[in-house]
């Protein structure tokens, strides 16, 4: 039998190959995502995701270095749909497929060299990556857009029970002395797609279960949508009482980031007590 | 062990060759589109748009027409025709579905609808969008390599079997629009009116469909 470890200590030279090959192959690919996470203030977290999944590996490293090795042709299969997918992706100039084939790529490489054993091991860092793929536009706007409505919807009817004077048309909130537009970044999904990507990371960290790791992803979809409308709420107060000048510029920018950490502050609360039930159950 | 790495080296370098080496040609309008027609039939342009440089960063196109037509019966319909000509550094299309939502307009509805044009019959989109007090009804439909299609998938197959069979994938998004108040049922009828009047003049300036195709 051959571990994990051995393996890479024997061929560790010709190992470095494959990354270097799919490095030269995907460069324009991954040129571009590089400069999509440093532009695209949704994806800015893009850069955080490799140097975590890295990190999920060396944490487990202990456990990994002694799997066995048992090659799987299988993943010869899986290679091969990944560079189908990037071939037609990039025909295509498809952004979305070309840097997904990316993660199915180096999926099938571990199957494909290591076997079951160690790809068992490795796909929670593998399907991390997937997070680090901006979603495509189209499907990005599917979810924003009812986010968006739902805010606006629940901003205002928090506003009219304050006893403010506004009313609303689609995602257009209007004072008697200004015009608030819910726009993408205030709908929630801004600061959702980093929340997610956080509730997954912390749900590997902290939790057991398969069921709490689950419930504490999908939680951070409410909370990233209650805390817009609180920012929304807070934002129309602001802009009624001191004018449009109040609403833009650097509280605009401050309260988004207040509100992410508010939205982590309850995603964290929610982990302590999903931890401290998974506890009791242990005991 | 080292025959499973190099099988693997080779497959991914030849999915990076084909990548690095297969390049689509950028294929030229038939005209230039400078030289759209001011006048087609009873229409006459009243307006054109040139878009600053930060809007055609975004939109990415190798040639566009943006302009306002009025008829004679006071009927004004907006022509947006954007031309990508598929080379290395062209962009996609932009399509409304996604751009519309994203600039905050409402999709009110949606559907397919057949343009009679002289003898032949296409099929483009009809929708009709809100934001504020405005709503825009349109007709699109995207071109490419010479044939229409109407929805986002069809476009990116067409672009891949044109790049695969004959190293092209240009494409075109046009756009007609007219704006409403309350009931209007005579918007729907311009667009129909507008498409026919300009479809063969639109078809004259993009470049012919690849032989065989």
């Amino acid at each position: 039998m051959t571990t994990f470890r051995e393996t890479l200590d024997r061929y560790g030279w010709w190992l470095l190959a494959v990354p270097l090959v799919l490095g030269a192959a995907y460069a324009p690919v991954l040129q571009r995502l590089v400069a999509n996470w440093y532009y695209d203030d949704n994806y800015s977290h893009g850069f955080l995701i490799p140097l975590i999944a890295g990190w999920f590996v060396w944490r487990d490293w202990d456990n990994l270095k002694k799997i066995e090795v048992k090659p799987s042709n299988w993943g010869l299969l899986l290679i091969l749909l990944g560079l189908v997918q990037f071939t037609f992706a990039w025909l295509a100039t498809e952004l979305f497929n070309m840097r997904l084939s990316i993660v199915v790529v180096l999926a099938g490489c571990v199957l494909y060299l290591f076997g079951t054993g160690v790809f068992k091991r490795l796909r929670l860092p593998l399907g991390y990556l997937v997070l680090m793929v901006p979603l495509p536009y189209i499907l990005y706007d599917a979810l924003a857009f009812p986010l968006k409505l739902f805010v606006a919807k629940v901003s205002v009817g928090v506003l009219k029970l304050m006893g403010y004077a506004v009313w609303r048309e689609g995602n257009i909130i209007a004072f008697p002395n200004i015009v608030l537009e819910v726009a993408d970044a205030c709908s929630g999904l801004r600061s959702l797609v980093s929340l997610i990507a956080l509730a997954v990371t912390l749900a590997f960290l902290m939790l057991k279960s398969p069921w709490t790791r689950c419930l504490l992803v999908i939680s951070a979809i409410p909370f990233a949508v209650l805390t817009n409308i609180i920012r929304v709420v807070a934002t129309g107060q602001l802009a009624h009482h001191y004018g449009p000048a109040a609403a833009e510029g650097f509280f605009h920018e401050f309260a988004g980031l207040a509100v992410f950490c508010m939205a982590m502050f309850f995603l964290g609360g929610t982990c302590f007590l999903l931890r401290l039930w998974e506890k009791r159950h242990e005991a | 062990m080292k025959l499973r790495i190099f099988i693997v080296c080779l497959l991914v370098m030849g999915a990076g060759a084909f990548v690095h080496l297969h390049s689509d040609a950028a294929v030229p309008l038939s005209r230039p589109l400078d030289e759209f027609p001011v006048k087609v039939g009873q229409w006459r342009m009243v307006h054109e748009w040139r878009y600053a440089q930060g809007i055609l960063e975004v939109l990415q196109a190798t040639g566009y027409v943006s302009r306002q037509y009025r008829d004679e019966q006071g009927r004004v319909v907006e022509l947006y025709l954007g031309y990508h000509d598929g080379g290395p550094d062209a962009g996609p299309i932009h399509s409304p579905r996604n751009c519309l939502p994203g600039g905050g307009w409402m999709q009110r509805f949606e559907k397919t609808v057949e343009i009679d044009l002289d003898g032949r019959s296409m099929e483009a989109v009809q929708a009709a969008y809100d934001k504020s007090e405005s709503t825009v009804t349109m007709l699109y439909w995207f071109q490419v390599c010479g044939k229409v299609v109407t929805n986002e998938y069809a476009l990116k197959i067409e672009e891949i079997l044109g790049s695969l069979i004959s190293r092209r994938r240009d494409s075109a998004f046009i756009r007609l629009s007219t704006e409403i108040s309350g009931e209007d049922g005579g918007a729907a009828e311009a667009l129909h009116r507008f498409a026919e009047d300009f479809y063969p003049v639109i078809e004259a300036f993009l470049p012919a469909p690849a032989g065989g195709r």
